[in-house]
C-alpha cells in the first residue's frame, strides 16, 4: 500500500507519518501545501519557511506546494493528490488531524476525489497518551508558538521536554486547555524522529505578544 | 401461556439498575411483569424455573439489523462494498415476500438463541411483523422507504397503514424506516419526519455510513447527512441514526439538541471496511442515547448481541488508545437499557414494575472465575450467545434449551427453512 503522508512539519503529521511506516505502509512521497494565509483553518502554517528542508529531514522525496488563495485550499489539495496518485502510484494519503472535523473531512473529501483511501492514525487519540509517547518514541520538537498559559517564553525554540509536557499537563487540567495543543495552545516544529535520518537545527529569536503568547522567529536552519 | 412465572436460586443476576448485582436472587414475573427481584417467593400456580449455576441478565436489543438478511449471509464476502452491495441487490430481486418472512423467522431464531429479546429492524413490514408475532420475540420495524427505488408515496402509505394496524401492540413497535438520505430525495424525507413526528413514533435511518455517502451529500445539498435531515424536520427525539462513523462532532452535537438516539455498528462496520470511526467515549460524554447493532447478518455475519459486546469495547479501546473508552457497564448499558429506550421501551433492567424481558445463561467454565465484580467483565468479554438457555419476553418463555414456544426445535426449524428459500435465491 503506497501513501502519501500530508506533512506540515508539526509533531501530528510527523507522528501520523511515523505510525504509518511502523504499520508497514511505503510512504513514496510527502505533501507539504505551503499556505500564504496566515489563519488558515486546512494548512499548519508556523515553520513553513524550513519547508525546503523536509525531504533532507524525513529522507522521503517531498513535494512544497504553494496555496496563494484561501478560498482555493481544498482545490490545490485536490489537484495535488490527483496529479501525484499517478506519478507515484497512491492508493492512500494520511494526516495527523486530531480532533478538527474541518481538517479531517477536508482532507478526505480530497482524498476521495483523487479515487484515494484516507487514514487518519492519530483521530480522537488520547491527548495525553499520544504526547507522552511522542517523547516516548523519541520525537524531539520545539514550540514556535503558544497562546496559552502554562508556558514562558523560554520554552521556545528549544526542544519539548518530558518536564515542560508535564508542567503543561497540570495547567491544562486546570484550564480546560488541550493536552495535544488541539485547541491552538501551542503550534510544533518537527526536529528528529526515530525515522528520520536527519536531524534539523534551528536558530532564531523569541518575540512576546502578550501575557500568555509568544512566537519565535526563525532567522536560520539547516539539517545535520 | 404461562401468566406466572417464578426463577429459582439464580446464582447471580446482572440487574442493571445502577448497576446492582445479586447474589443467590430469585424473581418472581406475572403478567409480563417483574413483580419482585430478590428475596422474593414463590406464590401458588407460578411455574418454576430452576435457575442454580446461572446468570439472570435483562434480554438484549439489537438496535439496528435487517433480520430476514441471514438469507444472505456470506455471500460475496471480503469485497469491496460497492461489489457487495451489487451481489446483494442481485440476490434481493429474488426475495419474494413469503421468502423474506421466512429469512425474518430464521433471523428472529437466532436472536432468541443468543439472548435478543427485541431488536430494531429494517426489512419487509407486515410479513416480517408475523414471524415476530408467530415466535413471540419484540420487534420494532415498518416498511422502508426508498423512493430512489419504488413510488414514495404507496411506501408512505403503507408505513401509515402499520403505523395505525401496530400502534399500541404489546411486541410490535411500528417505526418509519427511512432507508437513509441518499437513497430518498428530499420530499420523502421531510415526509417521513411528518409521519414519524404526528405519530409519535420512532424514525430509524442508516446515517454518515460511509465516506462516499457523506460527501456526495455535501456535494449535493452543501451539508453532511445529519443536518440534512435535520433541515427536513427529519431530525427529533425519536430519530436513531445507525452508524455515524464517518459523522462530525458539530453533527453529534445537532444530535444532542435535538434529542435523537445513535446506534454503534462495529462489526459491520469493520467487515465492510467503511473506515470512519464512531467516537462513543465523545457521544455518551455529550449526553446521546447510544444503542448496539449487529446491522444484517450479510455484514456481520453473527446477529449475536455478546460477540457484538465485544467487538465493541475492543475497538474503541483501541481507537482512542484508552481502554477506559468502553468499560463493560458502558457496553452492557448499549445493549440493554439504552436500546429500551431508543424505541421508546422502559425495559432493559430487571426491577419490578418493568417489562419482564430477560435471558438465563448458563455459567460455564468459561466464564470463571465468577463473582460479583467480575460478572459484568464475564458477561461482555468471555460470554457468548451459545450460553443462552432461556429467552423470556413479556413474561413467557419464548426459547428453552433448543425449543420455541411453539413447541418446535429451534435448530430443525432454521434447516427447514434453508431447505425452503436457499434453492430459490442460489
Amino acid at each position: 500500500m503506497r501513501v502519501c503522508c500530508l506533512f506540515s512539519g508539526g509533531k501530528d503529521s510527523a507522528f501520523a507519518l511515523h505510525r504509518m511506516l511502523l504499520s508497514g505502509f511505503e510512504v513514496p512521497v510527502l505533501l507539504t501545501i505551503r499556505s500564504d494565509d496566515p489563519d488558515s483553518w486546512l494548512y499548519h502554517t508556523p515553520g513553513m519557511e524550513v519547508s525546503h528542508l523536509f525531504e533532507e529531514l524525513t529522507g522521503i522525496p517531498t513535494e512544497v506546494v504553494r496555496s496563494k488563495a484561501p478560498e482555493k485550499e481544498e482545490e490545490i489539495l485536490l489537484d495535488s493528490l490527483r496529479d501525484m496518485k499517478e506519478r507515484y502510484e497512491l492508493d492512500a494519503i494520511c494526516s495527523g488531524a486530531l480532533l478538527s472535523d474541518y481538517q479531517r473531512m477536508r482532507f478526505s473529501q480530497a482524498a476521495m476525489g483523487a479515487g484515494l483511501v484516507s487514514y487518519t492514525p492519530l483521530w480522537r487519540k488520547n491527548g495525553k497518551s499520544y504526547m507522552e509517547e511522542l517523547i516516548r518514541f523519541g520525537f524531539s520538537f520545539m514550540l514556535v508558538s503558544y497562546s496559552s498559559p502554562g508556558f514562558e517564553p523560554v520554552d521556545l525554540g528549544c526542544e519539548v521536554t518530558e518536564e515542560m509536557m508535564n508542567r503543561f499537563f497540570k495547567t491544562a487540567d486546570r484550564w480546560g486547555a488541550h493536552p495535544a495543543f488541539e485547541g491552538g495552545e501551542a503550534e510544533t516544529l518537527v526536529l528528529g524522529g526515530p525515522c528520520f535520518p536527519g536531524k534539523l537545527k534551528v536558530e532564531g529569536k523569541v518575540v512576546e505578544k502578550g501575557q500568555y503568547s509568544a512566537r519565535f522567529l526563525i532567522d536560520s536552519a539547516e539539517v545535520v | 401461556m404461562t401468566e406466572s412465572l417464578f426463577l429459582k436460586d439464580i446464582w447471580f443476576t446482572h440487574t442493571m439498575d445502577e448497576g446492582r448485582i445479586l447474589e443467590g436472587a430469585s424473581l418472581r414475573i406475572e403478567d409480563g411483569t417483574i413483580r419482585g427481584v430478590g428475596r422474593v417467593k414463590k406464590e401458588r400456580g407460578d411455574e418454576v424455573l430452576d435457575c442454580r449455576g446461572a446468570i439472570v441478565m435483562p434480554g438484549l436489543v439489537n438496535s439496528h439489523t435487517h433480520s430476514p438478511m441471514v438469507l444472505l449471509r456470506g455471500l460475496n464476502d471480503d469485497a469491496p462494498l460497492d461489489d457487495w452491495l451489487k451481489t446483494m441487490w442481485e440476490v434481493e430481486e429474488k426475495i419474494t415476500p413469503e421468502i423474506e418472512e421466512l429469512g425474518a423467522e430464521w433471523g428472529f431464531i437466532e436472536m432468541l438463541l443468543t439472548g435478543t429479546t427485541s431488536c430494531l429492524d429494517m426489512y419487509g413490514s407486515f410479513n416480517v411483523a408475523g414471524a415476530a408475532e408467530r415466535l413471540g420475540i419484540r420487534v420494532a420495524n415498518g416498511p422502508p422507504l426508498i423512493s430512489r427505488f419504488a413510488p414514495a408515496d404507496e411506501r408512505l402509505k403503507d408505513a401509515r397503514r402499520y403505523v395505525e394496524t401496530y400502534r399500541g401492540h404489546e411486541r410490535i413497535t411500528p417505526v418509519v424506516n427511512l432507508h437513509s438520505i441518499y437513497t430518498n430525495d428530499t420530499e420523502t424525507i421531510a415526509k417521513a419526519g411528518e409521519l414519524s413526528r404526528g405519530s409519535n413514533v420512532p424514525l430509524h435511518v442508516h446515517c454518515s455510513e460511509t465516506r462516499e455517502e457523506v460527501f456526495e451529500n455535501r456535494k449535493e445539498w452543501g451539508r453532511l447527512a445529519v443536518e440534512e435531515l435535520n433541515e427536513q424536520g427529519a431530525l427529533w427525539e425519536k430519530t436513531v441514526l445507525a452508524h455515524l462513523g464517518w459523522a462530525s462532532s458539530g453533527e453529534f452535537r445537532m444530535i444532542r439538541d435535538t434529542g435523537a438516539g445513535a446506534v454503534h455498528c462495529p462489526v459491520s462496520n469493520q467487515k465492510l471496511g467503511t473506515g470512519g470511526f464512531f467516537p462513543f467515549r465523545d457521544v455518551k460524554d455529550l449526553g446521546i442515547t447510544v444503542g448496539l447493532g449487529t446491522d444484517g447478518a450479510a455484514s456481520n455475519n453473527s446477529l449475536d448481541m455478546f460477540r457484538e459486546m465485544k467487538a465493541m469495547a475492543l475497538l474503541q479501546k483501541g481507537q482512542y488508545w484508552d481502554p477506559g473508552s468502553a468499560s463493560s457497564d458502558d457496553v452492557l448499558r448499549c445493549a440493554t437499557v439504552n436500546g429500551n429506550r431508543l424505541i421508546g421501551s422502559e425495559g432493559g433492567m430487571l426491577k419490578e414494575g418493568l417489562p419482564a424481558d430477560m435471558i438465563v445463561l448458563d455459567a460455564d467454565s468459561t466464564l470463571m472465575p465468577l463473582r460479583k465484580d467480575t460478572l459484568g467483565s464475564a458477561l461482555v468479554y468471555s460470554a457468548t450467545g451459545s450460553l443462552v438457555r432461556t429467552t423470556i419476553i413479556c413474561g413467557e418463555i419464548c426459547y428453552d434449551r433448543g425449543i420455541l414456544r411453539d413447541g418446535k426445535n429451534a435448530r430443525e426449524r432454521v434447516r427447514e427453512i434453508a431447505k425452503r428459500t436457499l434453492p430459490r435465491l442460489y
